[in-house]
């Protein structure tokens, strides 16, 4: 059985990519903090609660042919919103006290993500009976 | 991995500051540096430009130094006759090199390699969050 069958670990694996697909966009941002014109962006927000209540309600590509392509594992690929508020005179948008609060917040939930994923596989450790 | 991506892109805005702040120092040092001569030009200021670029084989948008620029314009006047690049009349024109400005640039500069410096921080806490989850 694949582990990310079970809904919980679907979910959990999903947002585990989505928050290193996050730092990215992040790390994108930063970099180009004094790039003259270039525009804050984050990803948008998933929804994570279709996952948990066992409807999905991603949407997957049907694979009819055998050349067809699929959606890869991990799903939707969320896409980017612009979040520029302010500008600074050379026309950059990027304000470098948000992307830290927003990098320490991602990397603050991805440890909650990965506490929450040794939680559950210790539980099903218990069960088969070498938890320890 | 996806997460060598948030490492590569803040690789590249590391060394885009560093660079930024080579060419401060240039300035800096030489904000004194006139002509040899009357008819020549002093040291002249240079600033650099980033650019976003895309990483074609990591799809994702890094930053680079995409060229220098140098200050044409705004050169002082100094009145010093005996000096070997004045004029006609005693003046010596200096470099539009303010130190100021500089320090300021170099005060951003700094800060914005700081900021990429706690990205890979968080990247790194990320990666090896992922790696614990192997030892359960």
């Amino acid at each position: 059985m694949d582990i990310r069958s079970i809904p919980l670990f679907e979910a959990i694996t999903r947002r585990m990519s989505w928050l290193t697909d996050r730092q990215t966009v992040l790390a994108e941002n930063v970099a180009n903090a004094n790039t003259p014109g270039y525009n804050e962006k984050d990803l948008k927000e998933p929804d994570f609660k279709g996952l948990l209540g066992g409807t999905s309600t991603a949407v997957h590509l049907v694979a009819t042919q055998p050349g067809h392509i699929t959606t890869p594992p991990g799903g939707t690929i969320a896409g980017t919103v612009d979040t520029t508020e302010d500008r600074t005179l050379n026309g950059n948008g990027v304000s470098i006290e948000a992307q830290m609060m927003k990098v320490s917040e991602n990397a603050a939930d991805y440890a909650l993500t990965t506490t929450l994923y040794k939680q559950n596989m210790a539980l099903f450790k218990t069960v088969l009976g070498n938890g320890g | 991995m996806e997460l060598d991506k948030s490492f590569a892109v803040a690789f590249a805005g590391m060394s885009a500051q560093s660079e930024r702040l080579k060419v401060i120092a240039e300035n800096l040092a030489n904000a004194d540096s006139t002509a040899q001569s009357p008819d020549a030009d002093p040291y002249k200021r240079q600033v650099v430009n980033f650019e976003d670029v895309l990483d074609k084989q990591l799809g994702v948008d890094t930053v680079k130094v995409s060229g220098i620029t140098t200050i044409q314009t705004g050169f002082g006047r100094r009145y010093e006759p005996g000096h070997p690049a004045a004029d006609a009349s005693g003046y010596v024109k200096t470099p539009n090199v303010n130190s100021i400005t500089e320090l300021m640039d170099m005060r951003e500069a700094q800060r914005s390699y700081e900021a990429n410096l706690n990205v890979i921080d968080a990247a790194k806490s990320m990666l090896s969050r992922a790696l614990d989850v192997l030892h359960g």
